[in-house]
């Protein structure tokens, strides 16, 4: 398989990724949090290794984090996911349980 | 990864960014002094040395910026995050990166070869790489806006 085959696969992989995460508009409590702590998010973003755009984007709810962007942002802050990230529009569409 | 690591990465790409320098001047000094002056005065010939030049001068300029993050550790830290940035890596790949600049490197190389041949289908080889490449610059700009 060429190098070009392996890039053209790891795109479409990341763009069905990304389709995915688009599904979903996902409230975040990370502002109020940072503001309760005193935090910039320019610190947030580098004790949990992302930049400070995508901070700014998750707090607005441009951008849906991945997984464990989210779980190092709720252990930053000592929280559960499900306490800095608002689930409620996933949940009303219901899942097979 | 750890930060040791990411510094034996930057240390890695620093050489071979030095050995393009050398490569690149060597090219210059080359066309400035040992160059048949038919070939002096081809386009195609100009358009390498310009594309020499310039890719010396970004080099240099990487190598520069390098070695000043790896005597900080908060700089290398905050350029760690910046290339592992989940969200611009994903603004990246919406935008066509790596496969669109892969692509019109290789219509720039075809194009220089061609060259030598046909002017015409230089200029119009060239004239796509760059239209890709303007392309995914606008498209990577307006992800940045609404991702």
């Amino acid at each position: 398989m060429t190098f070009l085959n392996v890039s053209a696969i790891l795109n479409a992989k990341l763009a069905l990724h990304l389709s995915y995460l688009e599904v979903f508009d996902i409230k975040t409590r990370i502002r109020e949090l940072r503001k309760e702590r005193k935090l910039s998010q320019e610190q947030l973003a580098y004790a949990v290794g992302t930049t400070r755009q995508t901070i700014t984007s998750i707090e607005v709810g441009k951008y849906t984090a991945s997984l464990a962007l989210a779980y190092k942002i709720a252990h930053y802050f000592g929280l559960a996911i499900e306490d800095v990230f608002d689930f409620s529009d996933i949940d009303d569409e219901g899942t097979d349980q | 990864m750890n930060m040791d690591h990411y510094k034996k990465v930057l240390k890695r790409r620093m050489v071979v960014f030095s050995a393009l320098v050398l490569v690149c001047v060597g090219l210059l000094v080359y066309s400035q002094f040992w160059a048949p002056d038919t070939l002096k005065n081809s386009a195609v010939f100009a358009f390498q040395r310009g594309l020499a030049s310039s890719g010396a001068l970004i080099l240099a300029f990487l190598l520069f910026k390098y070695c000043r993050i790896l005597s900080d550790e908060t700089k290398l830290r905050k350029n760690y995050n910046q290339e592992n940035d989940e969200r611009t890596k994903a603004i990246r790949a919406k935008a066509g990166y790596p496969m669109v600049v892969i692509l019109s490197l290789l219509l720039v190389l075809a194009g220089m070869i061609a060259g030598y041949f046909n002017t015409t289908v230089f200029a119009v080889l060239i004239a796509a790489a760059l239209f890709q490449m303007f392309a995914c610059v606008a498209l990577k700009l307006y992800y940045m806006k609404t991702m």
